[in-house]
C-alpha cells in the first residue's frame, strides 16, 4: 500500500520474542492439555460399518458417525480402507467411490423431484418403444 | 434438526437429519449459535477431498451453547457459551502432549496423515460439521474454549480456525525483525496471516492475488503492498524485482489446491494426474530469496503434487507446514482480539440464515458481491 511504511503499524513486532510465541511446543516438556486429567480416555462404543484404515488394529478411542458407507460406493469405499494410505490406489479408489456416491445420490433424490421421475420415465418408454420397432 | 448436507460437487442443500447424540462419555452437543463457510469448505464443495460423502454436514468454525454433556465431562456444562476449534482431539496422545493437536492419533481411524476434523470428510475422522442446528463436540474436556463474559460469538467465531492459522502460517515463517514477508493469497486466511507478519516483526508485506477486491481489502487491513499477478507476465521476477533482486525472506501459501496462474498444472489437477494445481508452492520455492523459509497452509490432496523440490533443495530452503494446532494459539489470539490487532469484524461481509446455505456457497465459490467471509444463522 502506498504511503504505508513499518512505523505506521502500532503493533508491529510486538510478537517478535521468540519465547512471546506460542508456537514452540519442541521447546517445552510434553503435558496434557489444560483441564485434561491422567486416565487414557475412554472408548467410544464400536458400531457397525465405520471404515478405519488398514494398518490400524482397533477404531481410535473416539470416531465419527456422520455418514455410513453404503451401495456400491461403499463397497468401493470398504476396498479403498483395505489398502494403506501411503498407497496412491487408496485414494484414487475413494476419489472413483465419490463419484459413484454422488450418482446413488441423483437415483435416492428422484422421488424428491418428481418432474425429473416423470421426465425419465417418459423418455425411457419412448426409447424402449422406438428400440421395438 | 436442520443441517446442511452435501450432494455432489457444487450442490449442497438444507435438509433434516437426526439430532447428534452423546455416543461417547466425554462428548458434549452444543446448540450451534455462529457457523462459517470456511475458503477450505471449498474444496470439500468442489468435491476435491477424498471421502466427502453425500449426506455429510461440513463446518469447522463455529460457536455454541453446551445443550448436552456426557458422564465424564468436567471442563464444561449445560449453558456454557463456547467456541470450538476445528481439531477434534483428546489432549492426552503423544501428539497433543507437544501441542500438535491437528496430529491427535485417538480421533481419526481413517487416515494415518491427519487428525480429527470437524465436517471435513471422513478422511479426517467422519465428523459432521458446524453448519447445522447441532453439532456434537468429542473430547469435549479438551476442545471448546469458553466465550469471556464480555466478549460475543462474532468477537470470538474465528479463533476456531481462521485467526490461529493465519497467525500460525506467520509464525511457522520465523519471521525476524524487517524481513520481507510475501502472503499468496488474499482470502481470509491470507489477510490474518499479512497482519499477523507484522505482529511477529515484518519490515515489508506484499499480498499477491488476482481479486480485486481482496486486494484492495488486505492493502486496507492489513497495510500490505499487492501484487496482482494477472498484470505481470512472471510473478517471481515481479517479486525479485520488489526486492532487490534477491527475494522476499519468507513466501507463505494461503492459497492452496484451487490455484489459479498455471494452465499446465490446471490441466494435470483436472487429469486427476496431480492433487489440484500445486502453483502457488512452486511460485514459493522460486520467488522467496537462497536460504528463506516457504510456508504452506493451503490445503492439498493425497496423493502427490509436480513441485520444484530440487530447487528448494538447491536454494537451501526451510519448508513448513501443518494444519494449525488451533486451542493452542486461542489465548494469545483472544489477547489480539481483544485488543484489536486481528479483529475479526471487518471481515465478516455477509450473513445467511441456514436455510440459504447453497447461496452462500455459491457465492464464496464465485467471488460474487465482494464476499470476504460469510456467518451462518443456524437459529434463524
Amino acid at each position: 500500500m502506498a504511503g504505508i511504511t513499518r512505523r505506521d503499524i502500532p503493533f508491529r513486532a510486538m510478537d517478535l520474542p521468540p519465547e512471546g510465541r506460542p508456537g514452540v511446543p519442541r521447546e517445552s516438556q510434553p503435558q496434557r492439555a489444560p483441564g485434561i486429567h491422567g486416565e487414557p480416555p475412554p472408548r467410544q462404543t464400536p458400531r457397525p460399518n465405520v471404515t478405519r484404515r488398514a494398518d490400524l488394529g482397533t477404531l481410535t478411542p473416539v470416531f465419527g458417525t456422520a455418514v455410513t458407507p453404503r451401495g456400491l460406493s461403499g463397497m468401493l469405499r470398504r476396498g479403498a480402507y483395505r489398502i494403506p494410505d501411503h498407497r496412491p490406489s487408496h485414494w484414487m479408489t475413494l476419489m472413483f467411490a465419490d463419484r459413484v456416491d454422488v450418482a446413488e445420490g441423483m437415483i435416492r433424490d428422484l422421488p424428491r423431484r418428481p418432474g425429473t421421475l416423470l421426465l425419465g420415465g417418459l423418455a425411457a418408454f419412448l426409447a424402449i418403444r422406438a428400440l421395438r420397432r | 434438526m436442520m443441517a446442511m448436507s452435501y450432494r455432489g460437487p457444487s450442490r449442497v442443500r438444507v435438509e433434516r437429519k437426526p439430532d447428534p447424540e452423546i455416543e461417547h462419555p466425554n462428548d458434549a452437543i452444543l446448540r450451534v449459535t455462529r457457523a462459517t463457510i470456511c475458503g477450505s469448505d471449498l474444496h470439500l464443495y468442489h468435491g476435491l477431498v477424498p471421502d466427502t460423502r453425500v449426506g455429510s454436514t461440513f463446518g469447522h468454525e463455529f460457536t455454541g451453547v453446551v445443550e448436552e454433556v456426557g458422564p465424564t465431562v468436567r471442563n464444561v456444562k449445560r449453558g456454557d457459551r463456547v467456541v470450538v476449534p476445528f481439531n477434534v482431539f483428546c489432549g492426552s496422545c503423544f501428539f497433543c502432549q507437544r501441542e500438535l493437536y491437528a496430529c491427535c492419533d485417538s480421533t481419526n481411524p481413517n487416515s494415518s496423515v491427519v487428525g480429527g476434523v470437524y465436517g471435513y470428510s471422513h478422511t479426517t475422522g467422519g465428523y459432521d460439521g458446524g453448519q447445522a442446528q447441532y453439532v456434537r463436540v468429542p473430547f469435549a474436556d479438551a476442545g471448546p474454549f469458553k466465550i469471556p463474559d464480555d466478549m460475543g460469538e462474532e468477537d470470538v467465531l474465528f479463533l476456531s480456525d481462521i485467526i490461529p492459522t493465519g497467525y500460525q502460517a506467520a509464525e511457522m515463517g520465523n519471521i525476524r525483525d524487517g524481513d520481507t514477508v510475501v502472503v499468496f493469497g488474499c482470502g481470509p486466511v491470507g489477510v490474518i496471516a499479512a497482519r499477523s507478519a507484522w505482529l511477529l516483526g515484518a519490515g515489508r508485506v506484499i499480498c499477491v492475488d488476482k481479486v480485486d477486491y481482496r486486494l484492495d481489502f488486505v492493502s486496507r487491513y492489513a497495510h500490505a503492498e499487492t501484487l496482482d499477478f494477472r498484470e505481470t507476465d512472471d510473478v517471481v521476477l515481479a517479486l525479485r524485482r520488489m526486492t532487490e533482486g534477491r527475494g522476499p525472506d519468507v513466501c507463505l501459501d494461503a492459497v492452496g489446491l484451487e490455484a489459479s496462474g498455471s494452465v499446465m498444472h490446471k490441466v494435470l489437477g483436472a487429469l486427476k494426474l496431480e492433487a489440484g494445481a500445486p502453483t502457488v508452492i512452486e511460485w514459493c520455492i522460486n520467488s522467496v530469496r537462497k536460504a528463506g523459509t516457504v510456508v504452506l497452509i493451503g490445503v492439498y490432496g493425497p496423493p502427490w503434487n509436480l513441485v520444484p523440490i530440487g530447487t528448494a533443495m538447491s536454494k537451501g530452503l526451510t519448508l513448513r507446514m501443518a494444519q494449525a494446532h488451533v486451542r493452542r494459539d486461542m489465548p494469545q489470539m483472544l489477547e489480539h482480539v481483544r485488543a484489536g490487532r486481528l479483529d475479526p469484524h471487518p471481515l465478516i461481509t455477509h450473513r445467511f440464515p441456514l436455510s440459504a446455505v447453497d447461496e452462500g456457497y455459491h457465492m464464496f465459490a464465485h467471488r460474487q458481491d465482494g464476499m470476504m467471509k460469510c456467518v451462518l444463522y443456524p437459529e434463524a
